[in-house]
Protein backbone atom coordinates (compact mmCIF):
# COMPACT_ATOMS: atom_id res chain seq x y z
CA UNK A 1 0.00 0.00 0.00
CA UNK A 2 2.51 2.24 1.05
CA UNK A 3 4.54 1.53 -1.97
CA UNK A 4 1.57 2.39 -4.66
CA UNK A 5 1.50 5.88 -2.62
CA UNK A 6 4.78 6.66 -2.73
CA UNK A 7 4.91 5.85 -6.65
CA UNK A 8 1.39 8.12 -7.09
CA UNK A 9 2.90 10.49 -5.51
CA UNK A 10 6.31 10.54 -7.21
CA UNK A 11 3.78 10.45 -10.53
CA UNK A 12 2.01 13.59 -9.43
CA UNK A 13 5.23 15.31 -8.43
CA UNK A 14 6.81 14.33 -12.04
CA UNK A 15 3.77 16.01 -13.90
CA UNK A 16 4.13 18.80 -11.78
CA UNK A 17 7.34 19.82 -13.29
CA UNK A 18 6.74 18.45 -16.89
CA UNK A 19 3.71 21.25 -17.07
CA UNK A 20 5.76 24.29 -15.25
CA UNK A 21 8.23 23.34 -17.50
CA UNK A 22 6.09 23.24 -20.30
CA UNK A 23 4.86 26.70 -19.79
CA UNK A 24 7.61 28.22 -19.73
CA UNK A 25 8.91 26.82 -22.80
CA UNK A 26 6.03 28.00 -24.71
CA UNK A 27 6.35 31.82 -22.99
CA UNK A 28 10.26 32.14 -23.60
CA UNK A 29 9.67 31.33 -27.30
CA UNK A 30 8.68 34.86 -27.87
CA UNK A 31 11.08 37.53 -25.82
CA UNK A 32 9.43 40.60 -25.11
CA UNK A 33 12.32 42.99 -24.70
CA UNK A 34 11.55 46.50 -23.37
CA UNK A 35 13.92 49.25 -23.18
CA UNK A 36 14.65 51.30 -20.34
CA UNK A 37 16.39 54.30 -20.26
CA UNK A 38 18.32 55.22 -17.21
CA UNK A 39 19.74 58.07 -15.88
CA UNK A 40 23.22 57.50 -15.20
CA UNK A 41 25.67 60.36 -13.67
CA UNK A 42 29.07 59.28 -12.01
CA UNK A 43 30.51 61.95 -8.96
CA UNK A 44 34.04 60.43 -9.75
CA UNK A 45 33.91 61.83 -13.11
CA UNK A 46 32.12 64.93 -12.55
CA UNK A 47 33.27 66.62 -15.69
CA UNK A 48 31.37 63.89 -17.85
CA UNK A 49 27.84 65.05 -18.40
CA UNK A 50 24.66 63.02 -16.94
CA UNK A 51 23.65 60.76 -19.85
CA UNK A 52 20.55 58.48 -20.40
CA UNK A 53 21.91 54.53 -20.71
CA UNK A 54 19.80 52.38 -22.69
CA UNK A 55 19.18 48.68 -21.02
CA UNK A 56 17.22 46.00 -22.63
CA UNK A 57 15.25 43.67 -20.41
CA UNK A 58 13.11 40.82 -21.40
CA UNK A 59 9.39 40.90 -19.56
CA UNK A 60 9.44 37.31 -19.60
CA UNK A 61 12.29 36.70 -17.27
CA UNK A 62 11.38 39.65 -14.96
CA UNK A 63 9.04 40.71 -12.26
CA UNK A 64 5.87 43.10 -13.02
CA UNK A 65 7.76 46.52 -11.42
CA UNK A 66 10.29 48.69 -12.41
CA UNK A 67 12.16 48.11 -9.10
CA UNK A 68 11.83 44.02 -10.36
CA UNK A 69 13.68 45.49 -14.11
CA UNK A 70 15.97 47.66 -12.48
CA UNK A 71 17.82 44.79 -9.80
CA UNK A 72 17.75 42.49 -12.93
CA UNK A 73 19.71 45.36 -15.15
CA UNK A 74 22.27 45.99 -11.66
CA UNK A 75 22.49 42.00 -11.64
CA UNK A 76 22.95 40.92 -14.52
CA UNK A 77 23.94 43.80 -17.06
CA UNK A 78 25.33 46.58 -15.01
CA UNK A 79 26.11 46.37 -11.15
CA UNK A 80 27.48 50.08 -11.45
CA UNK A 81 23.87 51.46 -11.98
CA UNK A 82 22.97 53.13 -8.22
CA UNK A 83 19.48 53.30 -7.18
CA UNK A 84 18.25 53.42 -3.42
CA UNK A 85 15.99 50.14 -2.65
CA UNK A 86 14.72 48.24 0.21
CA UNK A 87 11.72 46.91 0.94
CA UNK A 88 9.99 46.20 -2.22
CA UNK A 89 6.62 46.80 -1.00
CA UNK A 90 5.74 50.71 -1.22
CA UNK A 91 6.19 51.17 2.75
CA UNK A 92 10.17 52.35 3.12
CA UNK A 93 9.95 55.35 0.42
CA UNK A 94 13.14 54.35 -0.22
CA UNK A 95 12.71 53.87 -4.34
CA UNK A 96 11.06 56.98 -5.28
CA UNK A 97 11.79 58.07 -8.39
CA UNK A 98 10.77 59.78 -11.80
CA UNK A 99 9.42 57.30 -14.05
CA UNK A 100 7.76 58.00 -17.30
CA UNK A 101 7.72 61.70 -16.12
CA UNK A 102 5.57 60.82 -12.93
CA UNK A 103 7.17 60.64 -9.33
CA UNK A 104 6.51 57.64 -8.07
CA UNK A 105 8.08 54.35 -5.74
CA UNK A 106 9.47 52.26 -8.63
CA UNK A 107 8.07 48.88 -6.31
CA UNK A 108 4.46 50.39 -6.75
CA UNK A 109 4.88 51.34 -10.89
CA UNK A 110 4.40 48.43 -13.19
CA UNK A 111 6.26 48.15 -16.24
CA UNK A 112 4.23 49.07 -19.36
CA UNK A 113 4.02 46.35 -20.94
CA UNK A 114 4.16 47.74 -24.73
CA UNK A 115 7.15 46.94 -25.83
CA UNK A 116 7.42 49.22 -28.90
CA UNK A 117 7.49 51.89 -26.16
CA UNK A 118 10.57 53.46 -24.20
CA UNK A 119 10.41 53.82 -20.27
CA UNK A 120 12.89 56.94 -19.01
CA UNK A 121 13.97 56.48 -15.69
CA UNK A 122 15.05 59.49 -13.96
CA UNK A 123 15.82 60.86 -10.28
CA UNK A 124 13.42 63.07 -8.45
CA UNK A 125 13.40 65.73 -10.38
CA UNK A 126 15.16 69.65 -9.07
CA UNK A 127 17.29 67.51 -6.65
CA UNK A 128 21.60 67.62 -5.97
CA UNK A 129 22.00 64.15 -7.25
CA UNK A 130 24.36 61.67 -5.40
CA UNK A 131 24.81 59.39 -7.86
CA UNK A 132 22.56 57.95 -11.00
CA UNK A 133 19.04 57.94 -9.36
CA UNK A 134 20.30 59.09 -5.93
CA UNK A 135 19.09 62.47 -4.56
CA UNK A 136 20.73 64.04 -1.54
CA UNK A 137 17.64 64.56 0.57
CA UNK A 138 19.61 66.15 3.23
CA UNK A 139 17.27 68.94 3.25
CA UNK A 140 13.99 67.61 3.18
CA UNK A 141 14.89 65.53 6.16
CA UNK A 142 16.38 68.89 8.11
CA UNK A 143 12.58 70.56 7.23
CA UNK A 144 10.95 67.43 8.75
CA UNK A 145 13.31 67.27 11.47
CA UNK A 146 11.93 71.30 12.01
CA UNK A 147 8.75 70.88 12.39
CA UNK A 148 9.18 68.34 15.55
CA UNK A 149 7.74 65.54 14.70
CA UNK A 150 6.59 63.72 17.58
CA UNK A 151 3.98 64.02 20.56
CA UNK A 152 4.74 67.64 22.58
CA UNK A 153 3.05 67.02 25.81
CA UNK A 154 3.57 69.53 28.82
CA UNK A 155 1.52 67.24 31.39
CA UNK A 156 1.33 63.25 31.23
CA UNK A 157 -1.45 61.28 33.12
CA UNK A 158 -1.00 60.43 36.57
CA UNK A 159 -1.17 56.81 36.52
CA UNK A 160 2.01 56.75 34.49
CA UNK A 161 0.69 55.06 31.44
CA UNK A 162 -0.15 55.64 27.63
CA UNK A 163 -1.98 59.21 26.75
CA UNK A 164 -5.38 57.79 26.13
CA UNK A 165 -7.66 59.19 22.71
CA UNK A 166 -11.05 58.80 21.64
CA UNK A 167 -11.96 56.54 18.00
CA UNK A 168 -13.33 60.02 16.65
CA UNK A 169 -9.96 61.68 17.31
CA UNK A 170 -7.97 58.93 15.95
CA UNK A 171 -9.63 58.92 12.79
CA UNK A 172 -8.20 62.62 11.89
CA UNK A 173 -4.96 60.66 11.71
CA UNK A 174 -6.57 58.37 8.80
CA UNK A 175 -5.24 59.54 5.62
CA UNK A 176 -1.80 61.58 7.09
CA UNK A 177 -0.10 58.93 9.06
CA UNK A 178 0.02 56.52 5.98
CA UNK A 179 2.62 59.01 4.79
CA UNK A 180 6.15 57.09 4.19
CA UNK A 181 8.30 60.42 3.61
CA UNK A 182 9.76 59.56 0.10
CA UNK A 183 9.51 62.48 -1.05
CA UNK A 184 7.44 62.36 -4.45
CA UNK A 185 4.93 65.17 -3.54
CA UNK A 186 7.42 67.60 -2.48
CA UNK A 187 9.41 67.14 -5.64
CA UNK A 188 7.09 67.22 -8.17
CA UNK A 189 5.88 70.77 -6.66
CA UNK A 190 6.49 73.74 -8.26
CA UNK A 191 7.27 76.17 -5.61
CA UNK A 192 9.32 73.28 -3.81
CA UNK A 193 11.57 73.66 -7.05
CA UNK A 194 12.04 77.66 -6.76
CA UNK A 195 12.36 77.67 -2.99
CA UNK A 196 13.05 74.22 -1.60
CA UNK A 197 15.76 75.72 0.98
CA UNK A 198 12.80 78.09 2.33
CA UNK A 199 9.38 76.20 2.04
CA UNK A 200 8.61 73.39 3.32
CA UNK A 201 6.99 71.10 0.93
CA UNK A 202 3.80 69.32 0.79
CA UNK A 203 5.17 65.75 2.52
CA UNK A 204 6.62 67.64 5.12
CA UNK A 205 3.50 70.07 5.88
CA UNK A 206 1.41 67.13 5.76
CA UNK A 207 3.22 65.31 8.70
CA UNK A 208 3.03 69.07 10.69
CA UNK A 209 -0.77 68.95 10.12
CA UNK A 210 -0.82 65.21 11.04
CA UNK A 211 1.22 66.72 14.98
CA UNK A 212 -1.43 69.69 14.67
CA UNK A 213 -4.55 68.03 15.00
CA UNK A 214 -3.37 65.18 16.93
CA UNK A 215 -5.58 65.34 20.20
CA UNK A 216 -2.47 64.18 21.96
CA UNK A 217 -0.44 66.97 20.95
CA UNK A 218 -0.48 69.85 23.37
CA UNK A 219 2.63 72.49 21.42
CA UNK A 220 -0.48 73.34 18.98
CA UNK A 221 0.50 77.17 19.67
CA UNK A 222 4.32 76.84 18.94
CA UNK A 223 3.31 74.42 15.96
CA UNK A 224 1.07 77.01 14.36
CA UNK A 225 3.47 80.19 15.25
CA UNK A 226 6.58 78.29 13.42
CA UNK A 227 3.85 78.49 10.22
CA UNK A 228 3.37 82.14 10.34
CA UNK A 229 5.70 83.86 7.90
CA UNK A 230 6.06 84.15 4.23
CA UNK A 231 8.02 81.37 3.47
CA UNK A 232 7.42 78.35 5.40
CA UNK A 233 3.60 77.41 4.35
CA UNK A 234 2.47 80.29 2.26
CA UNK A 235 4.22 79.26 -1.19
CA UNK A 236 1.68 76.67 -1.35
CA UNK A 237 -0.41 78.14 -4.29
CA UNK A 238 -2.80 74.80 -4.27
CA UNK A 239 -1.16 73.52 -7.91
CA UNK A 240 -1.83 70.51 -6.51
CA UNK A 241 0.81 68.40 -8.53
CA UNK A 242 1.66 66.92 -4.90
CA UNK A 243 -1.94 64.92 -4.61
CA UNK A 244 -1.99 63.88 -8.07
CA UNK A 245 1.62 62.10 -7.48
CA UNK A 246 1.29 60.28 -4.27
CA UNK A 247 2.21 57.01 -4.77
CA UNK A 248 0.48 56.15 -1.34
CA UNK A 249 -2.73 57.74 -2.50
CA UNK A 250 -2.29 60.72 0.04
CA UNK A 251 -3.62 64.15 -0.02
CA UNK A 252 -0.88 66.15 0.80
CA UNK A 253 -3.34 69.72 -0.99
CA UNK A 254 -5.93 69.10 1.27
CA UNK A 255 -4.04 68.80 4.16
CA UNK A 256 -1.79 72.00 3.42
CA UNK A 257 -5.60 73.89 3.07
CA UNK A 258 -6.52 72.59 6.36
CA UNK A 259 -3.74 74.29 8.18
CA UNK A 260 -4.59 77.27 6.33
CA UNK A 261 -7.67 77.05 7.62
CA UNK A 262 -6.58 76.82 10.90
CA UNK A 263 -4.12 79.33 10.91
CA UNK A 264 -6.66 81.87 9.22
CA UNK A 265 -9.43 81.49 11.82
CA UNK A 266 -6.80 81.15 15.05
CA UNK A 267 -4.46 84.05 14.28
CA UNK B 1 58.06 73.35 -12.18
CA UNK B 2 54.51 71.29 -12.85
CA UNK B 3 54.26 70.93 -16.31
CA UNK B 4 50.82 71.09 -17.12
CA UNK B 5 49.39 68.04 -19.06
CA UNK B 6 46.80 69.05 -21.55
CA UNK B 7 43.91 67.12 -22.97
CA UNK B 8 41.62 67.75 -25.83
CA UNK B 9 38.99 70.33 -25.19
CA UNK B 10 35.45 69.45 -25.81
CA UNK B 11 33.77 72.40 -27.32
CA UNK B 12 29.98 70.94 -27.82
CA UNK B 13 28.73 69.39 -24.18
CA UNK B 14 25.50 68.36 -23.61
CA UNK B 15 24.02 70.10 -20.78
CA UNK B 16 20.21 69.03 -20.78
CA UNK B 17 20.46 66.74 -17.99
CA UNK B 18 22.56 68.66 -15.88
CA UNK B 19 20.73 69.19 -12.55
CA UNK B 20 22.23 72.69 -11.40
CA UNK B 21 18.99 74.11 -9.55
CA UNK B 22 20.34 77.36 -9.07
CA UNK B 23 21.44 77.78 -12.60
CA UNK B 24 18.42 77.40 -14.32
CA UNK B 25 15.83 79.54 -12.75
CA UNK B 26 18.23 82.68 -12.70
CA UNK B 27 17.81 85.58 -14.36
CA UNK B 28 19.83 86.71 -16.75
CA UNK B 29 21.94 89.60 -15.59
CA UNK B 30 21.06 90.13 -12.45
CA UNK B 31 23.46 89.61 -9.83
CA UNK B 32 23.09 86.34 -6.99
CA UNK B 33 24.14 85.76 -3.54
CA UNK B 34 25.65 82.94 -2.37
CA UNK B 35 24.19 80.06 -1.87
CA UNK B 36 24.99 77.45 1.26
CA UNK B 37 26.35 74.30 -0.15
CA UNK B 38 23.99 71.68 -1.44
CA UNK B 39 21.03 73.78 0.02
CA UNK B 40 22.13 72.88 3.23
CA UNK B 41 23.32 74.55 6.31
CA UNK B 42 24.45 72.18 9.42
CA UNK B 43 24.98 68.92 9.57
CA UNK B 44 22.88 66.16 8.20
CA UNK B 45 21.18 65.88 11.94
CA UNK B 46 20.54 69.46 12.70
CA UNK B 47 16.95 70.95 11.87
CA UNK B 48 16.64 73.62 9.50
CA UNK B 49 15.62 77.46 10.14
CA UNK B 50 12.90 77.94 11.23
CA UNK B 51 11.71 81.99 10.29
CA UNK B 52 10.17 83.94 13.33
CA UNK B 53 6.43 85.03 13.74
CA UNK B 54 5.31 87.24 11.65
CA UNK B 55 1.61 87.05 11.33
CA UNK B 56 1.02 90.58 8.73
CA UNK B 57 3.29 88.05 6.28
CA UNK B 58 1.37 84.56 7.22
CA UNK B 59 -2.15 84.30 8.20
CA UNK B 60 -3.42 88.00 8.19
CA UNK B 61 -1.70 87.85 4.74
CA UNK B 62 -3.20 85.36 3.30
CA UNK B 63 -7.07 86.14 4.87
CA UNK B 64 -6.97 89.50 2.90
CA UNK B 65 -5.29 87.85 0.16
CA UNK B 66 -8.68 85.53 0.06
CA UNK B 67 -11.31 88.37 1.56
CA UNK B 68 -9.82 90.49 -1.63
CA UNK B 69 -10.24 87.43 -3.99
CA UNK B 70 -13.90 86.62 -2.46
CA UNK B 71 -14.79 90.51 -2.34
CA UNK B 72 -13.98 90.98 -6.46
CA UNK B 73 -16.96 88.02 -7.25
CA UNK B 74 -19.92 90.36 -6.99
CA UNK B 75 -17.97 93.19 -8.21
CA UNK B 76 -17.39 92.42 -11.35
CA UNK B 77 -20.73 92.08 -12.11
CA UNK B 78 -22.47 94.40 -10.07
CA UNK B 79 -21.14 98.36 -11.61
CA UNK B 80 -22.65 97.22 -14.69
CA UNK B 81 -26.33 96.06 -13.75
CA UNK B 82 -26.58 99.00 -11.18
CA UNK B 83 -27.16 103.03 -11.73
CA UNK B 84 -26.55 106.47 -9.62
CA UNK B 85 -25.03 105.78 -5.98
CA UNK B 86 -24.57 102.20 -5.84
CA UNK B 87 -23.72 102.39 -8.94
CA UNK B 88 -20.26 104.71 -8.25
CA UNK B 89 -19.57 103.02 -4.54
CA UNK B 90 -19.64 99.59 -6.44
CA UNK B 91 -17.56 100.62 -9.51
CA UNK B 92 -14.80 102.38 -6.76
CA UNK B 93 -14.81 99.45 -4.67
CA UNK B 94 -14.26 97.69 -8.00
CA UNK B 95 -11.53 99.84 -9.00
CA UNK B 96 -9.56 99.01 -5.57
CA UNK B 97 -9.71 95.80 -4.87
CA UNK B 98 -8.62 95.13 -8.22
CA UNK B 99 -5.38 97.14 -7.35
CA UNK B 100 -5.13 95.34 -4.37
CA UNK B 101 -5.54 91.43 -6.10
CA UNK B 102 -3.12 92.71 -8.07
CA UNK B 103 -0.73 93.75 -6.09
CA UNK B 104 -1.00 90.99 -3.84
CA UNK B 105 -0.19 88.59 -6.94
CA UNK B 106 2.67 90.23 -8.55
CA UNK B 107 4.30 90.34 -4.39
CA UNK B 108 3.50 86.77 -4.59
CA UNK B 109 5.13 86.48 -8.13
CA UNK B 110 8.18 88.51 -6.47
CA UNK B 111 8.64 86.39 -3.58
CA UNK B 112 8.38 83.42 -5.26
CA UNK B 113 10.93 84.19 -8.79
CA UNK B 114 12.95 86.73 -7.18
CA UNK B 115 13.37 85.62 -3.67
CA UNK B 116 15.64 87.25 -0.84
CA UNK B 117 17.66 84.05 -0.36
CA UNK B 118 18.93 84.07 -3.82
CA UNK B 119 18.82 88.13 -4.73
CA UNK B 120 18.69 89.98 -1.79
CA UNK B 121 18.79 93.90 -1.91
CA UNK B 122 17.45 93.29 -5.80
CA UNK B 123 14.12 91.64 -4.31
CA UNK B 124 13.50 94.99 -2.57
CA UNK B 125 14.07 97.02 -5.35
CA UNK B 126 11.23 94.47 -7.26
CA UNK B 127 8.87 95.18 -4.38
CA UNK B 128 9.78 98.85 -4.18
CA UNK B 129 9.08 98.93 -8.10
CA UNK B 130 5.31 97.00 -7.33
CA UNK B 131 4.96 99.59 -5.26
CA UNK B 132 5.33 102.47 -7.20
CA UNK B 133 3.27 100.89 -9.96
CA UNK B 134 0.57 100.04 -7.46
CA UNK B 135 0.14 103.75 -6.60
CA UNK B 136 0.83 104.82 -10.09
CA UNK B 137 -2.10 102.40 -11.64
CA UNK B 138 -4.60 103.76 -8.18
CA UNK B 139 -3.82 107.56 -9.05
CA UNK B 140 -4.68 106.24 -13.09
CA UNK B 141 -8.15 104.50 -11.70
CA UNK B 142 -9.01 107.82 -9.60
CA UNK B 143 -8.42 109.42 -12.38
CA UNK B 144 -10.74 107.01 -14.44
CA UNK B 145 -13.46 107.09 -11.85
CA UNK B 146 -13.34 111.18 -11.37
CA UNK B 147 -13.22 111.80 -15.34
CA UNK B 148 -14.50 108.89 -17.33
CA UNK B 149 -17.60 107.84 -14.85
CA UNK B 150 -15.50 104.46 -13.71
CA UNK B 151 -14.52 101.34 -14.96
CA UNK B 152 -17.62 99.59 -15.95
CA UNK B 153 -18.35 102.95 -18.24
CA UNK B 154 -15.09 102.70 -19.76
CA UNK B 155 -15.21 99.08 -20.57
CA UNK B 156 -18.52 99.63 -21.83
CA UNK B 157 -17.44 101.90 -24.23
CA UNK B 158 -14.82 99.46 -25.93
CA UNK B 159 -18.44 97.98 -27.33
CA UNK B 160 -19.84 100.94 -28.52
CA UNK B 161 -16.81 103.12 -30.38
CA UNK C 1 51.93 94.48 -11.85
CA UNK C 2 47.96 94.79 -12.48
CA UNK C 3 46.05 93.08 -9.64
CA UNK C 4 44.58 89.77 -11.35
CA UNK C 5 41.17 89.83 -11.44
CA UNK C 6 39.33 86.63 -10.27
CA UNK C 7 35.46 85.89 -11.48
CA UNK C 8 33.46 84.83 -8.69
CA UNK C 9 33.84 81.12 -9.06
CA UNK C 10 37.59 81.70 -9.28
CA UNK C 11 37.95 83.06 -5.83
CA UNK C 12 35.04 80.44 -4.47
CA UNK C 13 37.93 77.45 -5.50
CA UNK C 14 40.11 80.12 -3.95
CA UNK C 15 38.87 79.94 -0.81
CA UNK C 16 37.98 76.67 -0.59
CA UNK C 17 41.83 75.81 -0.98
CA UNK C 18 42.76 78.11 2.06
CA UNK C 19 40.23 76.85 4.22
CA UNK C 20 41.29 72.86 3.52
CA UNK C 21 45.01 74.58 4.40
CA UNK C 22 44.05 76.09 7.33
CA UNK C 23 42.44 73.16 8.09
CA UNK C 24 45.69 71.36 7.30
CA UNK C 25 47.81 73.40 10.32
CA UNK C 26 45.22 72.41 12.76
CA UNK C 27 45.76 68.99 12.82
CA UNK C 28 49.28 67.78 14.80
CA UNK C 29 52.43 68.82 13.00
CA UNK C 30 53.17 64.89 12.74
CA UNK C 31 50.51 64.44 10.20
CA UNK C 32 50.54 67.73 8.54
CA UNK C 33 52.13 66.43 5.27
CA UNK C 34 49.85 63.56 4.83
CA UNK C 35 46.52 65.85 5.08
CA UNK C 36 48.29 68.76 2.75
CA UNK C 37 49.47 65.87 0.34
CA UNK C 38 45.67 64.87 0.02
CA UNK C 39 44.68 68.41 -0.09
CA UNK C 40 47.01 68.71 -3.69
CA UNK C 41 46.03 65.49 -5.07
CA UNK C 42 42.03 66.06 -4.73
CA UNK C 43 42.46 70.10 -6.57
CA UNK C 44 45.63 68.64 -8.53
CA UNK C 45 42.54 65.60 -10.27
CA UNK C 46 40.52 68.35 -11.53
CA UNK C 47 43.00 71.15 -12.42
CA UNK C 48 42.07 70.67 -16.01
CA UNK C 49 38.33 71.59 -16.06
CA UNK C 50 37.41 73.85 -18.65
CA UNK C 51 36.74 77.13 -16.89
CA UNK C 52 33.83 77.45 -18.44
CA UNK C 53 32.48 74.03 -16.85
CA UNK C 54 30.12 75.80 -14.15
CA UNK C 55 28.07 73.37 -13.19
CA UNK C 56 30.96 70.76 -12.22
CA UNK C 57 33.11 73.45 -10.72
CA UNK C 58 30.22 74.35 -8.57
CA UNK C 59 29.65 70.55 -7.77
CA UNK C 60 33.25 70.03 -6.39
CA UNK C 61 32.85 72.93 -4.62
CA UNK C 62 29.96 72.16 -2.71
CA UNK C 63 30.99 68.37 -2.26
CA UNK C 64 34.68 69.59 -1.18
CA UNK C 65 32.73 71.95 1.40
CA UNK C 66 31.16 68.62 2.91
CA UNK C 67 34.07 67.06 3.18
CA UNK C 68 35.59 70.31 5.03
CA UNK C 69 32.95 69.60 7.27
CA UNK C 70 33.79 65.52 8.25
CA UNK C 71 37.59 66.60 8.19
CA UNK C 72 37.05 69.42 11.01
CA UNK C 73 35.96 67.03 13.37
CA UNK C 74 38.59 67.41 15.92
CA UNK C 75 39.03 63.74 16.37
CA UNK C 76 40.35 63.31 12.68
CA UNK C 77 44.16 63.81 13.48
CA UNK C 78 45.74 61.54 10.96
CA UNK C 79 44.84 60.42 7.19
CA UNK C 80 46.53 58.07 5.04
Amino acid sequence: MALIQRSLFRFIARRGVATTESAMATHSTVPKMKTFKVYRWNPDKPAEKPHLQTYQVDLNECGPMVLDALLKIKNEQDPTLTFRRSCREGICGSCAMNIEGRNTLACLCKIDTNVSKQEKIYPLPHMFIVKDLVPDLTNFYQQYKSIKPYLQRSSFPADGKEVPQSIEDRKKLDGLYECILCACCSTSCPSYWWNQEEYLGPAVLLQAYRWLIDSRDQATRQRKDMLQNSMSLYRCHTIMNCTRTCPKGLNPGLAIAEIKKKLALSA
Amino acid sequence: MIIRHTRPRVILQKRGLSYSVPKLFQIPLLPTRKQKPGGVEGDVNSASFVPSKNNFKGSLHWDLERIISMTLVPLIVLPFITVGTIHTITDTLLGAMLVGHCHIGFQSCIIDYVSKRVYGRIHNYFMYLLTVGTLLSGVGIYKIEVEDGGISTVVKQFWHD
Amino acid sequence: MAVRKFTGLQRDVLHLYRQWIRLAFQKPSANRQNFLNYIHLEFHKNRDLRRKDFTTIEYLIRNGQKKLKTFQNPNLKNIH
